[in-house]
This record gives structure tokens, sequence and C-alpha cells, in this order.
């Protein structure tokens, strides 16, 4: 997503959301909608963007989902399970500004 | 001068050789969605939401830039490109801050347009909730980045109709932002002739004439269709 | 407010409902078995969080009701500031005038999320009604399907944000 040159949108905000969802599920907060989500995601930015880098760049992610899908699978968090979400912890500081 | 017979979403269509697909449809009364499209503008294809199916071709073509041909077949609203373009639109809303109810736009907005075409009830891709900077430094107009979706109408009209070339585009990929001048604030920008096409142009609610607020920006274009038709035409409607 | 805008309309849908949890009731604990749920706003603090996955269990169908609830909206403009620690800083010590001091109490005040998230993000949802907020007559849309046993669909401009 740093070679993205912004122009078109598949290709600008596209990959920057193939990443997020790859994170997610590298992070182990990812459903199995999630690995959907990111696979509807890749056929739409390989076929809509408008130069040669935006219709490759979801090839490796592509090929991964193929040939290792249970690697990505093993990954995943049951739907049902609440997704870990972080909070602060209020500060206990009463500071006079 | 010669005249194509092409067929659009099963209808058969007569159309003017250097006229784009999207022309085409759009005389046949065919709406095909753009946002980076203006009458009168130079096309560039970036927003991908006129995307075509063409018969014989194995990718997409953008119809505002792609001339019609004789017997060309052409699918305007698939499934396919439906949803391809529904996907678009929720990684624009996800992109940048696109709220609606507290926008200068609201109601007057192509992109909120487009959203309630293309069925758009909420977006399934996680908000970036990136901030960018608003500029206010010009007397009478108001840059907001977070609502911009980089059509660049702004950028040609303000070169090819008003001849200035005060907007451009800076950055790559999702850190690209429209500038003036050499990236300085738009009131110190001397090259703009603050003539306003190009918040005629915008889209979205991203460039505003100052002082107005929630959903009270309406967009004049007649004035920039006035030029237009003048240059193209040589006709002086007022 | 834009739910009583349905006027009469809701003796109709009185006697076709049993009310079971509303912030208007003097019930504290979510129960059992419930059709249909109508969620308004984003998932902001820790009581949200608890709330949502609780309501998720016991309930066939979430509805996103209007714009915070579907996007974040003006809630998740908090977001821009960073985490949670910075927007009360940013609130109680830098844009204090008095008496500037973060407010703690343990238990009592539920401590903010990092980030305001809209409802699908957290967990499924069903149906989702756009507009800030959504007009009367989209609710009443949304609702007659609910009774009629469909699944809600809504089309067009009954979907517009903002």
């Amino acid at each position: 997503m740093d070679e993205s040159c912004g122009k078109c949108i598949p290709c600008r905000a596209g990959t920057v959301q193939m990443h997020h969802l790859l994170t997610k599920i590298l992070d182990g907060k990812a459903t199995l909608k999630d690995l959907q989500k990111l696979e509807e995601l890749c056929d739409m930015v390989k076929n809509t963007s408008l130069c040669g880098l935006g219709q490759t760049a979801p090839n490796p992610v592509l090929s991964t989902l193929r040939f290792f899908r249970h690697e990505y699978l093993e990954l995943l968090r049951p739907e049902s399970a609440p997704a870990p979400v972080k909070s602060a912890t209020t500060p206990e500081v009463s500071t006079h500004a | 001068m010669a005249a194509k017979t092409l067929t659009i979403d099963g209808k058969m269509v007569g159309a003017h050789e250097d006229q784009t697909i999207l022309e085409a449809a759009r005389d046949a009364g065919i709406k095909i969605p753009t946002l980076c499209h203006l009458e009168g503008l130079s096309d560039l294809g970036a927003c991908r939401l006129c995307l075509v199916e063409v018969k014989g071709s194995n990718r997409l073509q953008p119809a505002c830039a792609i001339k019609v041909a004789e017997g060309m077949e052409v699918q305007t609203h698939s499934e396919r490109l439906q949803k391809y373009r529904r996907m678009i639109l929720e990684l624009l809303f996800a992109e940048r801050n696109h709220v609606c109810a507290v926008c200068v736009s609201n109601g007057h907005c192509e992109l909120q347009n487009l959203a309630i075409e293309l069925g758009m009830d909420h977006v399934r891709f996680d908000y970036r909730f990136s901030g960018f900077d608003v500029d206010i430094t010009h007397n009478r107009y108001g840059l907001d980045h977070n609502r911009c979706i980089l059509c660049t109408r702004c950028v040609r009209v303000c070169n090819e109709v008003e001849g200035a070339h005060t907007w451009d585009v800076a950055g790559r990929g999702a850190d690209a932002r429209v500038i003036t001048d050499l990236k300085q604030p738009w009131g110190e920008a001397d090259s703009c002739t603050a003539c306003g096409k190009c918040v005629m142009a915008c889209p979205t609610g991203a460039l505003f004439y100052k002082g107005s607020t929630v959903a009270e920006m309406e967009r004049d274009r007649t004035r920039l269709e006035f030029i237009v038709t003048a240059r193209e035409k040589k006709q002086w409607i007022v | 407010m834009s739910f009583l805008d349905l006027d009469e309309w809701l003796f109709d849908l009185a006697a076709k409902i049993e009310l079971v949890y509303s912030p208007i009731m003097d019930i504290k604990v979510y129960p059992e078995n419930v059709d249909v749920v109508l969620i308004e706003g984003a998932v902001a603090n820790e009581d949200h969080l608890q709330l949502i996955h609780l309501i998720r269990k016991k309930t066939k169908v979430l509805v996103s009701f209007g714009d915070c609830a579907v996007t974040g909206n003006v809630t998740a403009l908090r977001n821009f500031l960073g985490p949670a620690e910075h927007v009360l800083r940013r609130a109680y010590l830098e844009g204090a005038d008095i008496q500037a001091q973060i407010p703690s109490m343990p238990g009592v005040v539920p401590a903010l999320l990092d980030t305001v998230r809209p409802v699908h993000e957290i967990v499924p949802v069903e149906v989702f009604l756009p507009g800030c907020p959504p007009p009367a007559d989209r609710i009443r849309a949304l609702l007659e399907q609910v009774l009629a046993g469909e699944a809600p669909h809504l089309m067009g401009s009954q979907i517009k944000f903002g």
C-alpha cells in the first residue's frame, strides 16, 4: 500500500483495508466473515484497479489463500466469542492545569 | 462524422463516433454512476465507478474513457458491477471522515446520493479514523480534506476552465491530498483567482463557501455549464 | 424523539408488541428471548460493550438504528483525538476553565473504550436503518416489515445517511 499512487480508489483505499484485514487475522481478532470480506475485496481490487499495481497487489493474498487456507483458518476466532476490544483504564490523575 | 451503432444493456443505441460509452449511455437515458467525471472536463477514469462490461474484453472498461465502436455490446448494471461499485463506495466512506449528519453538503452530495442509489446501508470495512487538516485561510472558501474523495475535479476545472492551475495533488496512496500552489495555505496561494469554480465542481462537502453550515451548501453548476457550452458549442445561452 | 413522531401509529404498534426493555422503562436486566431490538448509538464505553454482547446473545434480530449505531457518526469524531486518555485530557484538562481534573470513579463511571465503534464492528447485525435521525416514515416502514414477519429490506431514499 506504500506503493499506491492514490489516483484510483480500489488501489488507494483497497490495499489499506487488505492490510488491515490481514493484521486483524494475524492478531487473532478476525472471524470467518472477515476472511470472506478479504476475498471479496481482493477480487474487487484486482478487477477494478486502474493500473498493473492495483491489479496485481492482491495476488500474494489470493495465492496464499489458495494454497495455505488452513493457516488462515487456524487464526480465526469463532463468531460467537466476543471480540477483544482494547479499553482504557481511566487514568487516576487529577492534575490541576 | 460517422455514426456508430452499439448495444447498451440490450438496447440499440446510435452514437457519434467520438462519444464515450458514458455519453452514449447518457443520451440513451441510461445513467452510469460516476464521481470523477464532470461535463466539460477531461476524463481520467480514477473513481472506477463507471466501469462497464464490454463483450469480447476480459477486463472491465471505464465508460468515461472508452470511445464507442460499431457493434459494441455493453453491460452497465450487472450484479457483479453493482457489487464492485458498492464496495468502492464503502472504501470511500471508511477512508476519510464522511459524517453526513454534520456536513455542509448533507442532502446535496453526490457521494451521499450514490450511497442511496447503490443501496449502501452500512460500511462493512472498519473505519480508518485518520484525521486530516481543514484549510480556511482563503477569505471566501474553505477546504476540508476529511471530506475529499480525490476525484481531482477541482484540479482539472482550475487548470482546464479557469487556466490558473492553482490546484494539484501531493503525496501518494492514502496520504494523497489536493494542494494549492506549492502546498501553501490556500489564502497564500497567489495563482488563485478566487473564481470559485473548484467549489462549484466539488462533488462532496470538501470545498465549501465560508459561512455555510450543515446542509446549507447547494452548488450552482449553471455557471460552469454556461462556460463549457460556450466553449464547446459556441452557444452563449444565458 | 423521531420515534415519537410516529404519532397515533404508536397506539397500533403498542397493541401488536410487548415492550420488554427500554431506557424509559424501569427494568435493570435485559430479558431472555427478545425478538427484535432497536439499538441506538455507537459502542463507546465498557458498559456499552458488555450490554451489546448480552443483547446479541438474547436477541433474534438486531437493528442498528440511526447513524450513530451504523457509522459511529458524531460520537466517533473523538476517535481523531487518539486513545481515550487523550480524549479525557483534551476535554477535562485542556478544555476546562476551572477545576481541571479527569473524573474517575471506578465501578460507577464506565471506562471509555479507546475508539468508538459502530455496532456491527462488534457483533453481527441483521438490519441497518441509517439516518440522523431516521425519519418516522422510515421507522414505520421497517417496523411494519418486521411485524409482517418478513426479513426487513429497505430501498432507495429509505437508507439515506445524515
